[in-house]
């Protein structure tokens, strides 16, 4: 597949998403927990007037590596069955260009990475994983989410 | 109405213009199924529309035209160029009807069934030249000539609209943020100008919020033609009436309540309506009639589906019930009407015993109710078995604002609806005594032991038990229980604009949407029901009939307790027992009634027994202090002139006096102040045990006798009255025996005859002016209840 890629860090590891899906990346200012949500839902924010689901990405692949570090949440915003959603990562690293197709992901990642991943692509910055935001979004199985 | 007629006229010229094209391929090539299909389309949408208004010359063709494409779409009749030309024809037709409709002229008559004449397959006779139909349509009508008249409407993509809106909203919390730090300055020069932009913003965002309306009507207009098909295919015969009087709901909401209001006007067909031969002998007209309303009260809308059909077996709903494990069997008599009716929407309880392929076994009303609640709307169910049941939907006036409360609970803020709400009381306090039972906490208001559940503890935030002090949001379920949710704080009433939740957090049943503040922060918005569930209050009505049985708390009055010291309205210094008084109300003079048997005051809407009054004259054209008195069962009042204080006191108990009135003296600063003999007082007023609402009495609201004879009188009786179209669950229904007319709903039924003498025909009836007869029979009524 030809097309830019968001690079971001999620639960310490490099990952990319299809540049087209995200609207924008935002700093977060605030954000609203909502109890008693599954653990991958951050929380609530606003952006301009619509609610914002904050998807702790992290958490929605059931990574162990190591916590977000501290400071301003980012979230990459896409929009998915007409609800936004912020895709929380660890940073923001680069847009770069995807070259070729999708190779299949040869390795045995953890649970989440290997449910999310839709491929690896080859760019500038190596070989990175493309993820899934439907898969993100929708969280781990029920059966970990409750 | 002439909006509508302008949108039918809109929406046929559009549909026209789109099918020109059609009409002319289809001319061309008379067996391309796809357009016989759009022109088909298009005459059924026009017969559909024509049914709701009264156009019954649009109608007709319409109507015939529908008839003959049927045919050839279902392989009956060929589309031979004779049908094409004559409906064609009648299309045409009903385009320069629709201009004489919007320019408000009468077409003139006839050639109507000349058209129709022509769609009917040629006979044996011959085949008669389309031509001679066609040039009469073309000589009697004249070229269309358009007169543009009235408001001119435009039609816009939702989309478009959403965005508009969403951007008004976002200039709103803009000005709100703009506007703090505007304080900061404080330069009056720029207020000014910041207020007219605010004040100008607030328009755009009315007439914004406008725009999301639509008349109800656009909802109820396809129903005819449903009841017409789905009685056909049930084999029922049953007409619709609708009166929608100008009711204008959110676009929204419209779509949220399409699909249960279609389902319940589904279950009334298959299930409420007879069949033609068992409405016959039942007496009925072999037509049933399904009335569908819809009202504006207030900031919600009502909205009815009723039909004359079989009524609700409600005894047989129990058995069902207490058969499945729904209910418990010794729970069953207690149930409410409300919430005996309200069995059907139980899951899997169904009075029929066999599905039929419209609306299988009732199964789908506990969907329909969950629909409706997800909205913050509320369904209530009356029926009488043998005449007919009627299904309410109460509907929020619009689903984005939303009139709420906002409360604090660990550090954050929620919203809860505000028509969920039904008091805010402190707990322990305000009269709501506090227990425990079974582990969870009460409060009894009122007499009704209400469950308290923490707010943090629901939400996790928190493992906090509900403690003395704290506040207590009183929330109403549908069906009238009660449950308390304990918060930290309670901020505000505000309209907030609500929005859709992600599935992820919708999955939690807890949420019913989100908000945003002033300040652009988010907000959730508690779904009640599903706090209901969340603690067992909903789908255990066992739970539910529990909670409601009346508590009894004796009243102590213990010598050092705290009284409450005033001075009644003959001016002598009297103490009250504290643990006796509820709260302090403040009614006008009118409200009190110093009737010749016992004296009465109005406080809010209820009528209680009046004490205090004895030998005193009340102050005219004033306000009267009263102090409301509770035993834990009932409640009355006690007027007082002046509150001096609430004091520890050492109460000497004397025997009863002889009067009655005084349990007492009590030493205050060693002078001795008469203590109220509470239990003298309830003994004698309070109606024991009053009941844990207002008996509600039903008399017809339109007959002047019963309004200016009877009233008083029942009112007399601590009855409330309230008319025939009132939702309120009636205690008693009065009605005259001779009356036409349905029989009044309630729990009970007195007759009255106009004849002293009774007929044998009209036995169980009493007298109209047999005072006693009827105060007794209010009296056997009211003792029946509380039994």
């Amino acid at each position: 597949m030809n097309g830019l890629l968001l690079v971001v860090t999620i639960g310490g590891c490099r990952a990319a998403i299809r540049a087209a899906e995200v609207q924008s990346v935002v700093e977060l200012d605030a954000m609203a927990p909502v109890p008693r949500a599954p653990v991958f839902v951050a929380g609530l924010a606003a952006l301009r007037s619509r609610a914002l689901t904050v998807i702790d990405c992290a958490r929605s692949l059931e990574s162990t590596g190591p916590v977000a570090p501290k400071g301003p949440p980012t979230v990459a915003v896409v929009e998915r069955d007409g609800h936004l959603y912020g895709l929380l990562v660890d940073a923001v690293d680069d847009v770069v260009e995807a070259g070729g197709g999708l190779a299949e992901l040869r390795t045995a990642p953890q649970g989440g990475w290997k449910r999310a991943a839709l491929g690896v692509a080859e760019t500038a910055m190596g070989p990175l994983p493309v993820l899934d935001t439907a898969v993100l979004v929708a969280g781990p199985p029920a059966r970990e989410a409750a | 109405m002439e909006d509508l007629l302008a949108e039918f006229v809109a929406e046929t010229r559009e549909m026209l213009e789109a099918l020109a094209g059609e009409i002319v391929a289809w001319e061309a090539d008379p067996a391309d199924r796809a357009r016989l299909d759009a022109v088909f389309r298009f005459v059924h949408t026009v017969k559909g529309n024509c049914g709701f208004f009264d156009f019954p010359r649009l109608a007709a063709l319409s109507h015939a035209a529908e008839d003959a494409l049927s045919d050839v779409r279902a392989g009956r009749r060929e589309p031979e160029p004779r049908l094409v030309s004559a409906v064609l024809a009648i299309i045409d037709r009903i385009g320069a009807m629709a201009d004489a409709i919007e320019a408000g002229e009468e077409f003139a008559d006839g050639g109507d069934a000349a058209l129709i004449a022509a769609l009917s397959p040629a006979t044996d006779g011959g085949r008669e030249s389309p031509a001679e139909p066609l040039a009469l349509v073309n000589g009697d009508a004249g070229p269309a000539v358009r007169q543009s008249g009235g408001a001119r409407t435009i039609r816009l993509p939702v989309g478009l609209l959403d965005r508009v809106m969403s951007g008004v909203s976002d200039m709103a919390v803009a000005r709100n943020l703009l506007a703090r730090r505007l304080q900061d300055v404080s330069d009056p020069a720029l207020d000014a100008q910041f207020n007219r932009l605010s004040a100008l913003l607030d328009d755009v965002r009315d007439a914004m919020t406008r725009t999301r309306m639509q008349r109800i009507d656009t909802l109820f207009a396809g129903y005819p033609r449903m009841v017409r098909d789905l009685s056909g295919e049930l084999g029922k015969q049953a007409a619709i009436e609708i009166e929608s009087g100008a009711v204008e709901i959110d676009r929204e909401m419209l779509e949220l309540i399409r699909d249960p209001l279609v389902h319940i006007l589904r279950n009334a067909i298959d299930h409420g309506i007879e069949s033609p031969a068992e409405r016959m002998a039942a007496g009925k007209n072999g037509t049933g009639i399904v009335t569908v309303s819809a009202r504006q009260t207030g900031n919600v809308i009502r909205i009815a589906i009723a039909d004359d059909g079989r009524g609700i077996d409600a005894d047989r709903l129990v058995e069902k019930a207490v058969a499945a494990g729904i209910v418990a069997a010794e729970d069953a008599p207690r149930l409410s009407r409300q919430e005996r009716y309200g069995l059907i929407c139980e899951p899997g309880l169904s009075t029929r015993d066999h599905a039929t392929a419209v609306s299988g076994r009732g199964v789908g009303m506990d969907v329909v109710r969950a629909n409706i609640e997800r909205f913050g709307g509320s369904l209530y169910i009356f029926s009488t078995l043998g005449s007919g049941t009627r299904f309410v939907i109460d509907v929020p006036l619009t689903l984005s604002i939303v009139p709420s409360l906002t409360v604090g609970a660990g550090g954050q803020k929620f919203a809860i609806t505000r028509s969920y709400v039904e008091e805010i009381v402190r707990a322990g306090t305000d009269g709501a005594d506090m227990a425990d039972l079974c582990g969870v906490a009460h409060v009894t208001l009122r007499g009704r032991r209400v469950p308290c559940f923490s707010l943090r503890k629901i939400l996790e935030i928190g493992d906090v038990p509900v403690e003395p002090e704290q506040l207590l949001v009183v929330l109403t379920l549908v069906g009238g229980e009660l449950f308390a949710l304990a918060v930290d704080e309670v901020f505000d009433h505000e309209e907030l604009v609500i929005k859709p939740l992600a599935p992820a957090i919708m999955a939690t049943g807890l949420y019913a949407g989100t908000t945003q503040m002033d300040d652009g922060s988010p907000v959730l918005m508690l779904d009640v029901a599903g706090m209901a569930r969340e603690v067992g209050l909903l789908g255990q009505l066992k739970d539910k009939v529990t909670g409601r049985v009346p508590v009894a708390a004796p009243v102590a009055e213990t010598p050092g307790a705290q009284v409450l010291l005033f001075v009644g309205l003959d001016g002598r210094r009297r103490a009250l027992p504290m643990v006796a008084v509820n709260r302090v109300e403040q009614v006008p003079a009118a409200a009190i009634r110093l009737g010749a048997g016992s004296a009465q005051a109005v406080v809010g809407e209820t009528l209680y027994p009046l004490a205090g009054v004895e030998g005193a004259t009340l102050p005219e054209d004033t306000t009267v202090q009263l102090f409301r008195l509770g035993d834990g069962r009932s409640e009355m009042t006690y007027a007082f002139r002046e509150m001096l204080g609430i004091v520890t006191a050492e109460c000497e108990l004397a025997g009863n006096d002889g009067d009655g009135l005084a349990a007492g003296v009590a030493l205050v600063d060693g002078q001795p102040v008469e203590l109220v003999d509470c239990l003298g007082l309830f003994a004698r007023h309070g109606r024991a045990p009053a009941p844990a609402r207002p008996q509600f009495c039903r008399l017809p609201s339109g007959d002047r006798w019963f309004q200016d004879f009877l009233r008083p009188l029942v009112e007399a009786a601590g009855y409330r009255v309230i008319g025939e179209t009132d939702e309120t669950e009636a205690d008693i229904a009065i009605a005259a025996r001779e009356a036409e007319g349905p029989v009044p709903q309630g729990a009970r039924a007195i007759w009255l005859r106009a004849t002293p003498e009774a007929t044998p025909d009209m036995a169980d009836t009493i007298y109209r002016y047999d005072r006693e007869g009827l105060m007794a029979a209010l009296r056997a009524a009211s003792a029946g209840r509380s039994a």
